[in-house]
């Protein structure tokens, strides 16, 4: 028991304690000498006091969760499976997050473990459940999603998730503690609907979007937590007994729940659109759409159904400090856009989370936005209201979207007298969805693919379906095989639509015009040129007659067919073609202008045109970037036309750093096994070799080639290709034997797809020829380059491909001792390249090297000395600049040859500093070839 | 509802009403529902648990008191609860204490605990005995913090149940807190 003193004492304390908690430290200590003088036991106890009374309540509560944490959950040290834990993070209706590390790996990477409240898991089949939620989630990889690595049952029967550790903190909070304006907050709201959209793409919806959900790293990089996680504590599939308030209990956050949601209805993509909504309302005024009491549950389901928000610019003054600094701006289209992404009715609102962004970036952009276009909405929602299916979950609705977006994108052209079609469309589209069930297909995962080929199979055995309905659904679904990258498929189907709509409408009608030009466009896609180039040709005779001299319809014929031609190396026709398409496209500045400049850049960079050609690719680029944004799949095409054009114009370095964001966002766009991805791989890859540098070409090389083979098929042209790519960097690293079976390997291919006489098998037979002579088999190299040249010279003699021939084949000469024969070769191949490159291009000083080393060979050194010195001008005064192994070549080559004539000093010095120049190649051939080369 | 949860309703209602014999009965009924709760837990045998004391304390409220009793008697059951949660946690603390001995490992006191970090890091234990020496010189500001920490009372609630006004619990608290701080604090140890 305290005694009396201390007891007399505290009553004297606390009234001096709350006066002395109002003043600044140094009134404190006057607010004490002269209300203490005398109690120095007082003074003391009061100063302690003072001295924690700033204190938060939270470090006196640590003991009490950490009681808690023992008598109930896993404390720190203890294991989750192979994980140790370091710490709780943080508790949620979810159950605890721990921070851990992986203990029985080498690394120490830290982790995030969830412990899943099993209890509000479906008991039905709950650890299948788990699992198989687990592995759709295991592959998501997007920069913007926190990956899922691991997952796992305790022994007590817990479920838990291994998760990135994401180090950041909640968005509004980021964006409230920077201040950031609104394009800035704009930006990383971009950044978190890509994520979702990407998910969406995997057929996972998150269903728990909210700030709390959304950590912003220091770098400002967007992480989204818990995807698809909420869908596995939700209910089981078979739930309809789910009262209203039940649902809304259910939800942690009821401020960003859906109207869905809180009814207990089907949960869909759209949902996630809405969170969306509810995040970027609060990151555009600071304040969530609905502040709910969750004491009144009711309540709260009622507005969160009934009653639309305040537009967000009206609710900027509720806390200006989370409110961005330029808040002002919100009025207007912004909140029509948080609107529409609100709208009570899923179907009303942005049909995906990519349409909402592009919204948003049409707004940044200043261009008109879609939540204005009231008559679309109107039609769509009028149509889907009378068509209300029986969607069963997300899976289904993800692929509804992909598949039925493209068919509304349909109707929308002929919404009005159409209506009987569509509706019959739409019931189709339906069965072909219900037939997908996943419980039908026993818990796999319907993959799009699949999903794809059972309406194609429905619609080949369906008689009773109009064939009005026939083609458009057959239309739809090749867009959407296309579209996946698979193109057999698509142009089987298109075939059918095409034949369909010429036999109802006409051969030279538009609806046939529209399945002709999938139909070509497959074609090309597959890379069946011979196939493509005349129903192209067709097209734009139709097209002729049929539409505008100025119209759009016009300009994309002439573009498909000018593509198509560049694409078989016709330039001269393509070029024209293309600029057909451009006159027009200067008119109207229409969404295709990217691709019209983008190729004719490509034809006039080959005609050594740079500037030309620069100004029309970056114009192309800058369209791209404008009307579609920079996580467009055709942003990433201008980027992958102006890399090739780098490559073309020898800037290697540029080249490489280029063709690197196009792999970024081709990754993130189209996902690891698009074909598209696999040509990006591989021209990177191919820029690398250039370089020199196998070892970080090697894993491109692999993975293009892999994702050919599966993708493309064994036989195809681009598998064949990127055979011989891992071949080159297989030999670059000096594995002779299994570079050259690459080689057979891929020469059997392009046989086959190509032609026996095609450039790609010669360009093969230059590789084999290559190995050869790197490894002194001077004579077989010199046959197989002939085999090269004489197939180029037949296909075009003026080409440089044929340069490229007769440099190995002078080469292999002079290593023979006949530089005497050598000469003419070279001198031809130094002029085919001077028609096609600039003078300072490294391929054109590559041929003055070779040809001045013949020339010294042969005894010519005074001929010799010149070219090279003009050889070595050159690429010192090279715009672009030649990479070591370039630069060594050249002045190992003078040196040598200054050394010969007499002028020991200056060559000696060449020769040292090319060799300086290798030191850092990786490549075992050209680490020896300086002082091998010359020591003749 | 079972006739045990109507005793423990009635119960509350008369201790409410000051009838000390009733809250003697009541507290090792409550006692003994937290500690089930909690080991149920501890043996996962029960999934799905939530996971904080606010938690096990309401839980044991729905399960020990029928639908019937008004708004004064939950927040009276609440305040029982606290007292209880409490007593619950610091056994818990101590039992825990006794296996790490009796498994080897040195016996942290709060002595060294507090010298190796610059910040506070204090056990169950310290603060349990910190709050009784503040219940001997004040016994409400004891009650609030109890009432807050381990009854995971609202500052409203707890105001409600001590019939202040939420501002003096605010200023009472602020107080407290200080105290046990203080307590707590290396130069106090």
């Amino acid at each position: 028991m305290a005694n009396l003193e201390e007891q007399e004492r505290w009553l004297r304390l606390e009234p001096l304690f709350h006066q002395a908690v109002m003043l600044d430290a140094v009134e404190r200590d006057a607010f004490l000498d002269s209300k203490c003088a005398g109690d120095e036991v007082l003074r003391r106890e009061l100063a302690i006091l003072l001295a924690s009374s700033d204190r938060t309540l939270g470090q006196l509560q640590e003991p009490i969760r950490q009681a808690v944490d023992g008598l109930t959950g896993i404390a720190a040290g203890q294991s989750i499976g192979p994980y140790r834990v370091l710490r709780l993070l943080g508790e949620g209706g979810m159950g605890r997050v721990y921070l851990a590390v992986r203990a029985d790996e080498q690394y120490r990477q830290q982790v995030a473990i969830k412990m899943m409240q099993a209890g509000r898991m479906a008991p039905y089949n709950l650890l299948a459940r788990f699992r198989a939620e687990r592995q759709i989630l295991a592959d998501l990889n997007h920069p913007n999603i926190a990956r899922l690595l691991d997952g796992g049952i305790t022994p007590e029967g817990v479920p838990y998730i291994v998760m990135e550790y994401v180090e950041g903190v909640p968005i509004h909070a980021y964006c409230r503690d920077h201040h950031l304006p609104i394009a800035e907050r704009l930006r990383i709201f971009r950044d978190v609907c890509s994520a979702v959209d990407y998910a969406h793409r995997h057929l996972v919806v998150h269903r728990d979007l909210k700030p709390a959900n959304i950590l912003v790293t220091k770098d400002g990089v967007p992480k989204l937590l818990d995807f698809g996680i909420a869908k596995m504590l939700a209910q089981g599939p078979i739930s309809g007994e789910n009262a209203p308030t039940q649902s809304f209990e259910r939800l942690l956050t009821p401020e960003y729940a859906s109207p869905e949601q809180v009814l207990g209805q089907p949960v869909t993509t759209v949902t996630d659109v809405y969170s969306l909504g509810s995040l970027l309302y609060q990151l555009l005024c600071g304040t969530p759409p609905f502040v709910l009491d969750t004491r009144n549950p009711l309540e709260g389901a009622r507005l969160i159904c009934e009653v639309m928000p305040q537009p967000p610019s009206a609710e900027t003054a509720v806390h200006p400090e989370e409110a961005p600094p330029d808040a002002a701006l919100v009025k207007g289209d912004l909140d029509r856009i948080v609107l529409m992404a609100l709208r009570k009715e899923p179907q009303r609102r942005y049909a995906s989370a990519a349409r909402l962004s592009e919204d948003v970036a049409a707004w940044i952009q200043g261009y008109p936005i879609e939540a204005r276009a009231a008559t679309w909405t109107y039609v769509t929602r009028r149509y889907v209201g009378r068509h209300r299916w029986a969607v069963t979950g997300a899976v289904l609705f993800v692929m509804t979207l992909i598949v039925f977006s493209a068919a509304m994108g349909y109707f929308k052209r002929r919404a009005d007298h159409q209506e009987t079609i569509a509706s019959q469309q739409a019931s189709y589209l339906a069965g072909m969805f219900r037939a997908a069930n996943p419980e039908a297909a026993r818990g796999r995962n319907i993959t799009a693919r699949e999903l794809l080929d059972i309406g194609a199979q429905r619609i080949e055995h369906d008689n009773a379906t109009d064939s009005e309905v026939r083609a458009a659904l057959l239309y739809n679904i090749g867009v959407s095989y296309r579209s996946l990258g698979y193109y057999s498929e698509a142009f089987g189907i298109a075939r059918q639509a095409y034949d369909i709509q010429s036999k109802l409408y006409g051969a030279q009608s538009p609806r046939a015009a529209e399945a002709l030009r999938l139909l070509a466009s497959s074609y090309r896609d597959a890379e069946k040129f011979e196939n493509a180039e005349p129903l192209f040709r067709r097209l734009l005779q139709i097209r002729q007659t049929a539409s505008g001299p100025n119209s759009i319809p016009l300009e994309d014929a002439y573009a498909d067919l000018g593509e198509c031609l560049y694409l078989e190396n016709q330039n001269t026709e393509a070029e024209t073609m293309l600029r057909a398409a451009l006159a027009i496209d200067q008119q109207h500045q229409s969404a295709t202008g990217f691709k019209v400049r983008s190729y004719l850049a490509l034809i006039i960079e080959r005609r050594d045109s740079f500037p030309e050609a620069a100004q029309l690719l970056s114009e192309s680029v800058e369209i791209a970037r404008r009307y579609e944004g920079v996580d467009s799949p055709n942003y990433a095409i201008s980027l992958h036309n102006l890399g090739s054009a780098q490559i073309d114009a020898g800037n290697l370095a540029q080249a490489e750093a280029t063709l690197r964001e196009v792999l970024k966002i081709r990754i993130k766009v189209l996902g690891n096994d698009h074909p598209d991805t696999a040509y990006t791989l591989n021209n990177l890859a191919f820029v690398l070799l250039e370089k020199g540098d196998w070892a970080s070409a090697m894993p491109f090389a692999t993975k293009a080639l892999e994702i050919c083979r599966k993708s493309l098929g064994e036989k195809h042209h681009m598998t064949g290709t990127t055979t011989g790519n891992v071949g080159r960097a297989l030999e670059a690293k000096g594995n002779y034997r299994e570079a050259d079976a690459k080689y057979d390997q891929a020469l059997g291919v392009l046989r086959v797809s190509d032609g026996p006489n095609s450039l790609a098998v010669s360009r093969m037979l230059d590789y084999k020829a290559q190995l050869q002579f790197d490894q002194g088999h001077y004579g077989e190299a010199e046959s197989l380059w002939r085999q090269s040249l004489d197939l180029r010279r037949n296909i075009d003699a003026k080409s440089t491909y044929v340069a490229l021939s007769l440099i190995g084949m002078g080469e292999s000469r002079v290593f023979q001792h006949d530089a005497a024969s050598a000469v003419p070769m070279l001198r031809e191949a130094l002029e085919l390249r001077r028609i096609h490159y600039a003078a300072t291009h490294p391929l054109v000083i590559a041929a003055k090297v070779r040809l001045g080393e013949a020339l010294w060979v042969a005894n010519s050194g005074e001929q010799a000395e010149s070219v090279l010195r003009d050889a070595l001008h050159l690429a010192e005064t090279a715009p672009y600049p030649l990479f070591p192994w370039q630069m060594a070549e050249v002045k190992s080559a003078l040196g040598a040859c200054l050394k010969s004539r007499g002028r020991r000093g200056e060559g000696t010095q060449l020769l040292a500093d090319s060799r300086a120049e290798l030191t850092n190649d990786p490549r075992p051939i050209f680490r020896i070839s300086a002082d091998t080369r010359y020591r003749r | 509802m079972s006739t045990a949860n109507e005793s423990v309703t009635e119960l509350l209602q008369l201790s409410r009403t000051g009838d000390l014999q009733a809250m003697e009965r009541l507290l090792p009924l409550v006692y003994d529902q937290l500690r089930r709760l909690a080991n149920h837990l501890m043996r996962g045998e029960r999934q799905g648990h939530t996971l904080s004391a606010t938690a096990l304390v309401h839980e044991a409220y729905l399960r020990m008191v029928s639908g019937n009793a008004g708004w004064q008697d939950r927040l009276h059951f609440y305040a029982v609860a606290a007292r209880v949660m409490r007593h619950v946690l610091v056994d818990y603390a101590r039992s825990q204490g006794r296996k790490k001995r009796g498994s080897g490992a040195e016996r942290v006191t709060l002595d060294d605990a507090l010298a190796v970090g610059p910040e506070l890091s204090l056990d169950l234990i310290s603060l349990d005995m910190a709050m009784q020496k503040l219940a001997e010189l004040d016994a409400r500001k004891c009650q609030i913090v109890e009432l807050m920490f381990f009854g995971g009372m609202t500052a409203e609630d707890a105001a409600q149940v001590l019939a202040i006004s939420p501002a003096t619990l605010f200023r009472e608290l602020k107080l407290a807190k200080a105290f046990l701080y203080g307590k707590l604090s290396p130069a106090e140890a």
